[in-house]
């Protein structure tokens, strides 16, 4: 029986021979990997292997969305992209939000996989079952907005579109790809592999709909989530918060418990927090919006009506945008970060990794790490917008200095040389985003482990960063829970980013959004499983046991995807800022982020091995991933629990 | 059930775009999720996050009149379509002023207020949509 909620096929496209063809989704598949990143995973590890360059035509791009995408369920608006990623080398992937997932499902097709390279600029427009090669010489160079425009009027204001900037299109390793204007696909570098398949832009508009298995338990699953959204615990602080003002009421609450990155990380609290606050940011606000069937709502667009940025309109800026542009660099005027912000939207760059290269100058000028004439006349110093302003133009084009910086700080220090690594802020090459270990311990296993590199979005957890008690005894028991809730302490922090990861897993397979699973926490497992069973049909998705396994597999293959290019033990560890530099000021003071407990009590709940950092081949085969067991072991041998296994 | 005059507004104001109404109308309507089945279609332009334009019955009952084969008829206040009675022509969407219906295999389908309690309205958390 054909499963309801997928559409049961997946589009190949190979851009080489400008050539098509659709394949079935098999049943077996969806219930192993349920879709999304999942899915994504499983089709990366067997159309990939550890030579395909990620700007080679050999590397595949895969634009997947899950069972839930399309219908009435939580933020059921979200699709991913993945593929190996230029920036790390490894397991790269981005999700976003927006309307351009939904309208593949409509389209009919579960997932897009994109193959080869075209021999100019090109657009794929995806109108049902028809397939066009749209010719985008007139397209290439223009940044994102103007792209997006030109598309949506020439050929139907109903299609929705994901386009690269120029950014992408010099394949600047942290490129991003912008959908619907505003929602950006930032990490990464997917923008880069899009640019170096000619590819620039993929417009889709789709006339079917999402049927489902049971109607009528289905209709119960809706009720629930509007009684949550609106009667539930979770209701008003979800709408006081992430409502009003959107992510970047963040800036003010983690500035409160010395969390909010300053200065490239040097210290967790800024004076001027305030003025680049989620309150700081109203009086900018245009118009509050929402991805697709999302009932928290906290995208926001914002313009500069007078002075030096009049004119801006930009989405956003996200809490991560605000800091890496804002405090990360000391830049305390909220209309030069929202320009910057929008800079960033229109060129297709990721403003998290763009702040945290160009921090990375500010503080090797600072230490008198570069010479001038690599800089050619710039002013580096904290709090320069102008020079941040121009740095960004400098990364897209890869002028001067901005060449370097195009490439990562991981190998832009590299270039530079002369001990600047210490000051290049990034895990397995990419970017750190904006926690800190130092006052919130578990972030540094979250960083160390995550499988994209320093990433908050595969395994932050917030139920030790806000101290949520009752969550804590109902997931980990009441003995735990003291320890869990302590924000500043190293206990237990394995087992609960062990399971937050379980739980993004599957989050970023079904396709549901982090706001309602990561913040407010209300979703779980339990919820996940009652929304498949009706959708899907698939009778194991009813079985919440299933589904941790489903999401074990799936981290498991990530990780494994990650092995096979030898990304291994010895690159899951932080920057040194954070275990042996000392917090400096404000609430966290004083506290460094002992990283090895935490990590080795993570492995153990993984059911790796701590020596080697390899699974134990039981691990895999329990999990169904024989495949992958076998051909890991053409390059390690595998430990066995029976044999110098320490659990 | 005091329907007269009864019809869904909506104020754009608060609208943010994000396609539940859509989505709970074609699901209660056909049991799948499209907005594009649906009886309600908000067109919102994304870049500024404006409503541009809505697509929903008004209940004016111009199509009733101008039905040839009296598929359309008031029920009250509302009006509705008898599917028996639709051969398909689709007149009434021709002259719709409000581009409200939505043709699904043929057939013209509109919005009946889902029996007094629209459902599009109670989905509407921000409160953007009312029957009044």
């Amino acid at each position: 029986m054909q499963p309801k909620g997928y559409t049961g096929r997946i589009l190949f496209i190979d851009l080489t021979k400008q050539k098509y063809v659709v394949k079935p989704l098999e049943v077996s598949i969806a219930k192993q990997f349920i879709g999304g990143s999942g899915l994504a995973a499983y089709l990366l590890w067997n159309m990939l292997n550890e030579n395909v360059h990620p700007l080679s035509p050999d590397n595949v791009l895969v634009v997947a969305t899950g069972p839930a995408t399309g219908a009435l369920a939580p933020s059921a608006g979200r699709f991913m992209v993945a593929s190996k990623s230029p920036i790390t080398g490894i397991w790269g992937e981005s999700h976003a939000g927006g309307f351009f997932g939904p309208e593949i499902k409509y389209a009919g097709y579960d997932a897009i996989v994109i193959t080869g390279r075209s021999s100019e600029p090109v657009s794929l427009i995806i109108n049902d079952d028809e397939v066009t090669f749209y010719r985008s010489q007139h397209l290439w160079g223009l940044d994102t907005r103007t792209a997006t425009n030109i598309i949506l009027d020439s050929l139907g204001r109903d299609l929705h579109v994901m386009v690269i900037g120029p950014a992408g299109e010099n394949m600047v390793k942290f490129a991003s790809i912008m959908v619907d204007y505003y929602r950006a696909l930032g990490r990464t570098g997917m923008g880069a592999v899009m640019g170096s398949k000619n590819l620039k832009a993929i417009a889709v508009r789709g006339s079917r709909g999402v049927e489902v298995h049971n109607p009528d338990e289905f209709t119960k699953v809706v009720e629930e989530f509007l009684y949550i959204n609106t009667r539930g615990p979770w209701a008003l602080p979800a709408q006081l918060s992430l409502g009003k003002y959107g992510t970047p009421n963040l800036v003010s609450l983690m500035n409160a418990i010395g969390r909010l990155p300053t200065k490239n990380h040097w210290t967790g609290y800024w004076e001027h927090a305030d003025k680049i606050s989620g309150e700081a940011l109203l009086k900018y606000r245009i118009s509050r919006g929402s991805c697709f069937s999302c009932m928290i709502m906290c995208k926001h667009i914002t313009m500069v009506g007078g002075g030096k940025y009049a004119g801006t309109v930009t989405g956003g800026p996200e809490y991560e945008s605000l800091v890496s542009l804002g405090s990360n660099l000391l830049i305390d005027n909220a209309e030069a970060v929202i320009y910057m912000n929008q800079l960033c939207n229109l060129y297709g760059l990721d403003t998290i990794s763009t702040g945290k290269v160009i921090s990375f100058l500010f503080e090797c000028y600072e230490r008198g790490l570069v010479s001038e004439e690599e800089l050619r006349g710039l002013k580096p110093t904290w709090g320069n917008e102008e020079t941040a302003i121009e740095l960004i133009k400098m990364i897209t084009y890869r002028q001067g200095i901005g060449n370097v910086l195009a490439e990562g700080v991981a190998r832009a220090a590299r270039i530079i040389g002369r001990g600047s690594e210490y000051y290049a802020l990034h895990v397995k090459g990419l970017e750190v985003s904006a926690q800190d270990p130092r006052a919130h311990k578990s972030v540094g296993v979250t960083w160390a482990t995550s499988v994209r590199g320093a990433d908050h979005l595969r395994s932050l957890t917030t139920v030790d960063e806000l101290g949520y008690r009752d969550i804590a005894i109902e997931r980990f028991g009441a003995e735990m829970a003291n320890e869990v809730c302590n924000r500043l302490s190293e206990g237990y922090k394995g087992v609960v980013v062990k399971d937050q990861e379980d739980l993004f897993a599957l989050v970023d397979s079904v396709i549901m959004c982090k706001y309602g699973t990561m913040w407010p926490p209300m979703y779980y497992f339990d919820f996940i499983a009652r929304l498949l069973y009706p959708l899907t049909g698939i009778e194991e998705f009813s079985n919440v046991k299933h589904l941790r396994e489903a999401a074990e597999r799936i981290v498991n293959l990530k990780r494994c995807f990650n092995l096979r290019e030898g990304i291994g033990k010895e690159y899951e560890t932080i920057p040194k800022r954070f275990t042996s530099e000392p917090m400096p000021t404000g609430p966290a003071k004083g506290h460094v982020c002992n990283l090895e407990p935490m990590l080795k009590e993570y492995y153990l709940y993984r059911r790796w091995d701590y020596n080697t950092g390899l699974p134990y081949g039981e691990t895999l085969e329990e999990l169904g991933l024989n495949f992958v067991l076998v051909e890991l072991e053409k390059r390690y041998s595998l430990p066995r629990r029976g044999n110098g296994g320490s659990s | 059930m005091g329907l007269q005059g009864r019809r869904i507004n909506l104020d754009p104001s608060l609208c943010t775009g994000c396609s539940i109404c859509s989505l709970i109308c074609s699901f209660s309507k056909f049991g799948i999720f499209s907005p594009r089945y649906s009886m309600i279609r908000i067109y919102y332009n994304h870049e500024f996050g404006r409503v541009e334009s809505i697509s929903i019955c008004r209940q004016c009952g111009e199509c009733v009149d101008r039905c040839p084969y009296g598929a359309l008829r008031w029920s009250g206040s509302i009006v509705t379509v008898d599917h028996n009675l639709c051969r398909g022509c689709l007149t009434c969407v021709h002259t719709c002023k409000y581009n409200a219906f939505s043709v699904v295999d043929g057939k013209p389908y509109k919005c009946d207020l889902c029996n007094g309690e629209p459902l599009c309205a109670k989905y509407c958390v921000r409160g953007a949509l009312y029957a009044a």
